[in-house]
């Protein structure tokens, strides 16, 4: 009884790992047949498939050869009786497959706008923050470009500045020029001033002298011959 | 199956904030909208407590309803008698909620505010036979449908395999005839499977909304 009680466990401990390892083999050769690998298919472990399948030299038409011939057999052994079910079933296959090929794109179109939608939604307060920070990026290499022309701008003061000490010194030159000029000017009056004083008085002295050095009997006869030269005009 | 579904849908649902969703899971929550849409319109803001109960309503007559399609397959929604005894059910339950919610006031269910008070000997029993029809109507109406079609597919497909397994040209091109029928009407019956689900689920959204607020 203990042996056979140790023979059925074993029995189940081997039903359950062929059947992991079965669905573990399947789950790896539908995830190799979506990414395009070719697959052998009478190789006993999938794990190295890519490798054996680039020297393997099976057809394209191996599976689709193996199903119709399963198929044929068993249609041929009535495991499947071919009755109007069978006929219905496959044009319900047929139709699905068909629909599938035809909506499938439009709806996984939608479905992908749909999602791409949501995730939109979700990223939304994501994609706002980083356009600030982007902003705030772009504000702050401005700010640094603006402010290379603050040196420019201190050179313009310099020189402004030496304009204007400039302007200053040359206002200054012109003003010490013209105040020099006026007191030149005003000796030079004041010499033509002196002269002209000093002349009238000659003059007037001259003229002085000069009547009273006349005696009456000059002016007597000076008067005598201006009368005679007139009446010689006058003929 | 339908109820595990629908917990599958709502549990997968609540996920969809942790990670990226993908093609199966936005289908999946067209679907919960939809729904959620259908009961918000028909029972308002608090209508959401019997979504649960509606979208598992619409998953599993759905699936029943496509399952259906498959050869030597019957599902329940299939026999009138199951159909029929789902929505008597449903309708024996919903009278009962309404009669406990509003009393003596559900017996005004079946005179319409506004109409005249000498057409009550008329409306009164008009309005009963009504209501107590929908019980019947809302399943025969899913099975009948099923059915009827299954029967076309049915007959068609059987003429269909005898013609060709006739042997005879006539027989080949009459097959290719019943063959080329069996497209539209399959496309069809697929597409009356879906409606059927979204008809039976609207339709008890609306009658709860009636045991909710009488008119």
């Amino acid at each position: 009884q203990w042996y056979q009680r140790r023979v059925r466990e074993f029995q189940t401990f081997q039903h359950y790992f062929i059947q992991i390892n079965l669905s573990k083999m399947l789950s790896r050769t539908c995830m190799l047949a979506r990414q395009g690998a070719k697959l052998p298919l009478f190789s006993a472990s999938t794990r190295f498939a890519s490798d054996v399948a680039e020297t393997s030299s099976t057809s394209k038409t191996g599976g689709a050869l193996l199903g119709a011939g399963i198929v044929a057999t068993a249609i041929s052994k009535e495991l499947i009786v071919l009755d109007a079910d069978v006929l219905a079933g496959t044009f319900l296959f047929g139709c699905t497959y068909g629909l599938a090929k035809k909506i499938g794109p439009m709806a996984i179109e939608s479905l992908d706008k749909y999602s791409a939608g949501i995730e939109a939604t979700m990223s939304e307060g994501k994609q706002v923050q980083m356009q600030a920070y982007t902003d705030a990026i772009e504000e702050e290499k401005a700010a640094v470009a603006s402010l290379s022309a603050s040196a420019d701008i201190f050179d313009i003061k310099r020189e402004l500045a030496a304009l204007e000490v400039e302007a200053e010194y040359r206002r200054r030159i012109k003003q010490v020029s013209v105040e020099v000029k006026k007191r030149l000017d005003y000796q030079v009056e004041l010499e033509n001033t002196k002269k002209a004083f000093i002349r009238d008085h000659i003059i007037g002295w001259l003229e002085s002298e000069v009547i009273a050095s006349i005696s009456p009997e000059q002016e007597e006869a000076n008067i005598n011959q201006c009368i005679a030269s007139l009446s010689l005009l006058a003929e | 199956v339908g109820g595990l579904e629908c917990s599958r849908v709502l549990f997968r649902s609540k996920q969809w904030y942790q990670r990226r969703v993908r093609g199966g899971q936005a289908a999946k929550e067209q679907l919960y909208m939809f729904i959620q849409d259908l009961c918000k319109q028909n029972l308002g803001e608090d209508g959401y407590r019997y979504f649960p109960f509606a979208l598992g309503l619409f998953t599993t007559i759905g699936f029943c309803n496509v399952t259906n399609l498959l050869p030597y397959v019957e599902m329940p929604t299939q026999i009138i008698g199951c159909t029929v005894a789902m929505s008597t059910t449903l309708i024996a339950g919903l009278t009962i909620k309404a009669i406990a919610k509003h009393k003596l006031n559900f017996a005004s269910f079946f005179f319409p505010a506004g109409a005249p008070v000498g057409l009550a000997p008329l409306l009164v029993p008009v309005e009963t036979i009504s209501f107590f029809s929908r019980a019947i109507s809302l399943g025969v109406r899913l099975g009948a449908n099923l059915t009827a079609g299954h029967m076309i597919m049915h007959i068609i497909s059987d003429f269909g395999a005898q013609m060709l397994a006739s042997g005879t040209i006539g027989g080949g091109i009459g097959g290719a005839f019943c063959c080329a029928a069996l497209v539209p009407i399959t496309i069809l019956e697929m597409a009356v499977a879906c409606v059927q689900a979204y008809v039976f689920c609207m339709l008890t959204t609306m009658y709860m909304k009636d045991a909710h607020e009488l008119h």
